[in-house]
């Protein structure tokens, strides 16, 4: 009997793949996602990104991938509106080349460089890159010393403002207001990898613990030992954290095994994901599956436009009831 | 007369049919790789009986027989352990006439767990309420360690129900517990990992294995502060348009394929050709052919 279901089972695995085969093929002939510019009741304030590259990509090819998909998902992040970008891959690539990406970003291609006259004013200051070892106290009662939140973050000038560079300071005057209708809001930009998860609560413990230990150990110590949701809180998303995201979408660099992959979180920091929308994309292109393809080389598809639009079409029709 | 008994004679072939088609789709099933601990996000009772033209209460009610189905299917199928989302401590923010309805669900039915031949008895079930218990009224306080006491020795499965429970409620105790215990022990800060917070979650004092599947219905793609750190990593987050109340064998068969692709690609040994007999608390008479 148990050969008689194994063979079962595999009949239905076959059938389950070609049902996932043909779906998969019609996914490309779904509705077209409404534009960028289409108006939205409900856009996201802060959108993060779950960068997934495959283990047999090499390191070159997934951070440039990688790299190009933060670098798209910025532009059209400003032209919707979104105010803040959190980006997260696992091994923390993007981590290390967040001073290379803020670069990048904050100069656009087609820019006429001002003067240095008129620099303090088209360049506004950009906040150095957050260092994970500084901090400030939480609460008169806690300091976080030497919590390691492993959260770096980059404020992004307006671009806009960069672009145009009035040449008289009465016609820049009047040209500012018309410049400020027009500018889209600086970007946040938080890069996150596997240390900002379970590893950066595990580090809140530890500060705890050595506040704590500053005192004598006694029953009663132990009793009025409490930590709220609110204090842990303020410490994950405050200063050296990150808020949570309204929309987070996973996409995977990879070319894909299967053609239908369930959504997986790969280690995202758990505590901001409380109300998030989840959005992934099923692999749409039968063509790119890694046992369909003759050629060796790796492909990295970063992330797509029309990906994004539809990720915003989603959260745009999600209710929210909030336990109600 | 001999009309109504050709038509109930035919329901009851359905039926009949219907119950060996389950059968046999579950022992299929079964043959290969089986998920250790499923998580179920019941959401939908109150749209359903909308579009029934029905009570809010008895879209709840009808929830609670979904739950009971989903669980003796799970249990057939040899899952470890299922985890079900019964009431969020936000939803104390309903109305008083909800709330209430919802407290006497939940009273009847976990005392309904204690009876004898209950499903918890039949499968061997050990019942674990996660969550703040202390804001319930003191007859469902009762009524809950009742049913954990009579449940208490069982060792072949485990069913949590999460009520009320938050997730940002279990981590914060597990992050204040871990370091209490730390300071108890007088433990070097250097040696306090994630894994000490693991420890102190309420799934892992209930003996919970990690979250292999978490399930939520109605269409909705949020976790809704559920299980989140036992679900960032490589728990697989399936989202089902189906209600809750209508939610079925079917709607999981295509969840538990999903896995089994997962599970064999990772494999490096050949597939394994009953998951019973990998688990020393069941055997393989457990199901039905």
């Amino acid at each position: 009997m148990s050969w008689l279901a194994y063979s079962c089972l595999l009949v239905l695995h076959f059938l389950y793949s070609i049902f996932t085969f043909i779906r998969a093929f019609l996914d490309n002939f779904r509705d077209i996602p409404h534009p960028l510019s289409h108006p939205r009741s409900q856009i996201p304030s802060h959108l993060a990104l779950v960068l997934v590259p495959d283990d047999d990509t090499d390191h070159e090819t997934a951070e440039d991938c990688l790299i190009e998909s933060v670098e798209r998902a910025a532009e059209w992040a400003r032209k919707v509106g979104i105010r803040r970008l959190t980006v997260y891959d696992r091994l923390g690539m993007l981590s290390r080349s967040a001073q290379h990406i803020r670069n990048k970003l904050s100069i656009p291609a087609k820019t006429v460089v001002p003067d240095s006259s008129e620099s303090e004013l088209e360049y506004p200051l950009t906040p150095p890159l957050s260092d994970e070892a500084d901090s400030r106290p939480v609460s008169p009662e806690y300091e976080a010393r030497d919590v390691n939140l492993a959260v770096t973050t980059v404020c992004l000038p307006d671009p806009q403002r960069l672009k145009t560079a009035p040449k008289k300071s009465s016609v820049k005057r009047r040209n500012q207001k018309k410049i400020t209708s027009e500018q889209s809001p600086p970007l946040t930009l938080h890069f996150l990898s596997r240390g900002s998860s379970k590893p950066a609560l595990a580090s809140i413990a530890r500060s705890h613990l050595r506040t704590q230990s500053r005192y004598p150990t006694t029953s009663q110590s132990l009793d009025n030992f409490h930590l709220s949701q609110q204090e842990l809180n303020s410490t994950l998303e405050g200063e050296q954290g990150f808020p949570s995201p309204d929309l987070l979408i996973v996409h995977r660099i990879s070319p894909a095994k299967h053609n239908q992959i369930p959504l997986e979180l790969h280690g995202f920091p758990p505590w901001q994901i409380r109300l998030t929308e989840f959005h992934h994309e099923p692999p749409t292109s039968p063509w790119n599956w890694s046992w369909l393809r003759t050629s060796s080389d790796p492909i990295c598809t970063p992330l797509d436009e029309v990906e994004f639009r539809r990720a915003l079409d989603e959260y745009n029709r999600a209710e929210m009831r909030l336990g109600k | 007369m001999s009309f109504t008994f050709i038509q109930n004679f035919v329901s009851w072939l359905g039926e009949q049919a219907n119950s060996t088609a389950q059968d046999a789709a579950l022992s299929i099933l079964a043959a290969g790789p089986i998920p250790k601990h499923i998580a179920f996000v019941m959401d939908g009772n109150r749209r359903y009986a909308r579009q029934n033209h029905k009570a809010i209460q008895e879209g709840h009610a009808d929830g609670y027989v979904a739950l009971r189905r989903m669980l003796e299917i799970c249990l057939k199928l040899n899952v470890r352990c299922v985890s079900a989302y019964a009431f969020s401590i936000e939803n104390f923010k309903r109305s008083k006439e909800e709330v209430d309805a919802l407290m006497d669900l939940a009273e009847s039915k976990l005392l309904e767990l204690c009876d004898k031949g209950s499903l918890l008895e039949e499968y061997g079930v050990r019942l674990n309420v996660l969550g703040r218990t202390e804001l319930f009224p003191q007859r469902v306080q009762d009524a809950v360690r009742k049913a954990e006491d009579v449940s208490r020795h069982n060792n072949r499965a485990i069913l949590n129900l999460c009520m009320p429970y938050t997730a940002r409620d279990e981590i914060t105790t597990a992050v204040e517990s871990t370091v209490r215990d730390a300071l108890q022990e007088r433990r070097d800060p250097r040696t306090i990992s994630e894994d000490d917070i693991e420890g102190h979650l309420m799934t892992s004092l209930g003996g919970s294995p990690p979250l292999d599947i978490l399930i939520r219905t109605s269409g909705v793609r949020r976790l809704s502060d559920f299980l989140l750190w036992q679900c960032c990593e490589d728990t697989q987050l399936q989202f089902s348009s189906t209600y809750w109340p209508n939610f079925g064998l079917w709607d999981l068969v295509p969840i538990i394929l999903d896995y089994q692709r997962k599970a064999l690609s990772s494999s490096t040994s050949s597939p394994k050709l009953h998951a019973a007999s990998d688990s020393s608390d069941f055997s393989a008479s457990n199901i039905e052919y």
